[in-house]
């Protein structure tokens, strides 16, 4: 697979943008999370609604070879409710925070959704056939007295319009105290776990009442409490081994069977602080706001605030790599702070084969960094290039100086325009990018 | 911990800093180092405001995130420890410092009160903590910490703001245990009903240790005002 960048690489363009044109955005139709199936035929979306919607990629045309196909919805359905927790006295929003894939086992497709307290277990399934002739209930539907049923009649399959049904299986509730950050599906395909701001939480995906406590941070005293969870992830092929990041900008490596409650981490991984960049926001910035494995499982990814960086997990003293997302807002943490985007959650992705990464930013822009040959690109997902096949144009962001033509300044930055969330296709160079309600496609240009 | 005489280099400071020198020629006449010093103050203090001021919204049971008010109290903390290694000695030199200072005492319980910003003609800097100290001497629903100037006070302040807001619960139910707020089975939590039943159904009612005023958004904007009359052009307005 290519780099990221253009030059002799591919480029990338506009595939598809799905959501409302609208300029005022409910708040409900804002997207949570995106997320590929293992294979990528599938795309899972979730909002701020309770929401899930899942597009499915159509299989290209013959007529029109340089189209790989598009992504239609097929499945939409309401995944959570808002609730209110009447101990607490506070409402329990709908959205939703992750949305997981199960691996496919047979033709229905699982996925895991969660919001701030409760995970479910959904089956998606096709429907193509019923079944009639049964003679067991009269016409108004009401159940046939059995001493009147004289005649065994077999019912036979009839073809009908190709329906999706989404059905919950499994509802995870009542184990998590505090917010639910991360779910991950262990390797084993069996086991799952769940975070929250200060435990997480191991569950068999076959049972709901009882989970196994494998992380506690919680202080017997709440005001000694100085660092929380901010996301969790299991290992890709260890099914023993999961690591979670935490607002003070370390990632712990756990191993499951060292013990069966993992507050002792078999590895530290933790950047000694520049002090000369040490400032107030310091800690806000270095807060770790996503962590993934890499596919092969040898590296890790985590997303502070200002960079994304890249660990070997057999090195925990520094990362391996380090990229700058927008560096051009260290001067700016003062406003960010002061109108709380310093707290955005950004996460970040990797390519199919490791190679590439991406993350979110402002003003619509998102950022790929090729990791062999160390380019990076800022794209933006905007209507304004959104005819199809247009290649995207590198955006440029002036960092101080003079603005040269095509770039923009840092003051001119719309920063209620982020993309939090972006996935990329786990075997083909297909990016999906959410930018507040609408969700943008991109691929590589197929020369 | 922060370099001692080391100009910043953020640019809303740089922004500030022309608003600031007002302020600071009235007095005698101060070196670079001086400055320097004076604006990592004002700094500190701005970023201080809007910490308790972003605590308190979440106070208000607006929003409810860990992550953010365990981000804000830590960064409280760090002020404090520089505030702490400041030293006694340093704002007898420096006025600027012991105004920020005695601001920052006030912090714990005053800051969000409303009579310290109810008057519609707004003090000038120096006074306005001595307004605080009336106001809060005068208003305190807890006379004990008003008297209670200590530096420490603050983190007196950040653990009466808490993590969770149901913090102001713990003052009606102290001998209660809270893990029951914990528990996944609500059967047992219904085994402590009559507790619960005496549960105020908002946080705004709640006759906690926070003054009621502290809930008061109106009250936290015109704070603000106050804070922004100080320093004009708070850059967050060149983002927006």
């Amino acid at each position: 697979m290519a780099g990221v960048a253009g030059g002799n690489d591919f480029q990338w363009c506009f595939s598809q943008v799905k959501g409302a044109i609208d300029e005022d955005v409910a708040e409900a139709d804002i997207i949570s999370t995106v997320e590929f199936n293992y294979s990528g035929e599938l795309l899972a979306t979730g909002d701020k609604g309770g929401r899930v919607v899942i597009f499915q990629h159509e299989q290209e045309s013959k007529s029109r070879p340089h189209l790989r196909g598009e992504y239609n919805v097929y499945s939409t359905f309401q995944s959570h409710e808002p609730e209110f927790d009447y101990l607490k006295s506070l409402e329990i929003e709908e959205k939703i925070n992750k949305i997981r894939w199960l691996p496919q086992q047979n033709a229905a497709h699982f996925l895991l959704s969660t919001n701030d307290k409760t995970i479910k277990l959904w089956k998606i399934s096709e429907r193509d056939k019923r079944a009639e002739g049964y003679n067991l209930k009269d016409e108004d539907g009401r159940l046939r007295d059995p001493f009147r049923i004289t005649s065994l009649r077999v019912p036979v399959l009839m073809p009908m319009d190709l329906m999706v049904e989404a059905s919950p299986r499994r509802i995870f509730a009542n184990a998590h105290t505090y917010h639910i950050n991360s779910i991950s599906v262990n390797s084993d395909h069996e086991t799952y776990l769940s975070a929250d701001d200060l435990r997480i939480n191991l569950w068999h995906l076959e049972i709901t009442d009882r989970s196994f406590n494998i992380v506690d941070i919680k202080p017997a005293n709440m005001e000694e409490l100085t660092e929380v969870i901010t996301a969790a992830e299991c290992h890709p092929h260890q099914c023993n081994v999961f690591v979670y990041s935490s607002s003070k900008g370390t990632i712990r490596l756990c191993d499951m069977r060292a013990a069966a409650l993992c507050d002792r981490h078999s590895k530290f991984f933790e950047e000694p602080e520049d002090p000369s960049s040490r400032s107030f926001f310091s800690e806000i910035i270095s807060s770790i706001s996503d962590v993934k494995f890499s596919h092969s499982g040898r590296y890790m990814m985590t997303r502070d605030y200002l960079s994304v960086k890249v660990w070997d997990l057999n090195m925990e003293n520094r990362p391996v790599e380090t990229y700058q997302v927008h560096e051009y807002l260290r001067s700016k943490l003062c406003s960010l702070y002061e109108n709380d985007c310093i707290f955005d959650k950004f996460e970040c992705c990797w390519n199919g084969s490791d190679s590439a990464i991406m993350t979110g930013s402002y003003n619509n822009f998102f950022r790929m960094f090729d990791r062999n040959t160390r380019r990076d690109i800022t794209l933006e997902a905007s209507r304004e290039s959104s005819k199809p096949r247009a290649t995207l144009k590198p955006r440029k962001v002036s960092t101080g100086g003079k603005r040269k033509k095509d770039e923009i300044s840092v003051d001119s930055l719309d920063f209620n325009k982020k993309i939090l969330h972006t996935a990329w296709h786990p075997k083909d160079n297909v990016i999906a990018v959410a930018a507040t309600n609408n969700l943008y496609i991109f691929q590589d240009k197929i020369n | 911990m922060l370099g001692r005489g080391v100009k910043r280099k953020w640019s809303c400071l740089d922004e500030l800093e022309p608003e600031l020198l007002p302020v600071t020629t009235h007095e005698k006449k101060q070196d670079e180092e001086k400055e320097a010093k004076a604006n990592e103050l004002l700094e500190r203090q701005v970023v201080l405001s809007l910490c308790l001021e972003k605590l308190q919204r979440y106070q208000a049971g607006v929003e409810l995130s860990l992550r953010r008010s365990v981000l804000l109290v830590n960064t409280l903390r760090q002020i404090q420890g520089d505030m702490r290694s400041d030293g006694a000695g340093d704002y007898k030199v420096q006025p600027e410092s012991h105004h920020v200072k005695a601001e920052f005492r006030e912090e714990d319980v005053p800051v969000m009160c409303r009579g310290c910003v109810d008057n519609d003609d707004l003090p000038p800097p120096p006074t306005l903590s001595s307004e605080f100290i009336s106001q809060e001497s005068n208003n305190s629903s807890d006379p004990h910490k008003a008297h209670k100037f200590d530096i420490c006070s603050i983190s007196d302040a950040v653990n009466a703001m808490g993590y969770l807001s149901d913090l102001a619960l713990d003052d009606i139910f102290e001998d209660i245990d809270t893990s029951m707020y914990e528990t996944t089975d609500l059967s047992t939590a219904m085994g402590a009903g009559s507790e619960i039943k005496l549960c105020p159904p908002a946080h705004s009612s709640s006759p906690g240790s926070l003054p009621s005023c502290l809930m008061d958004l109106n009250d936290l904007d015109h704070l603000m005002e106050i804070l922004i009359k100080l320093h004009p052009p708070l850059p967050g307005s060149v983002l927006r």
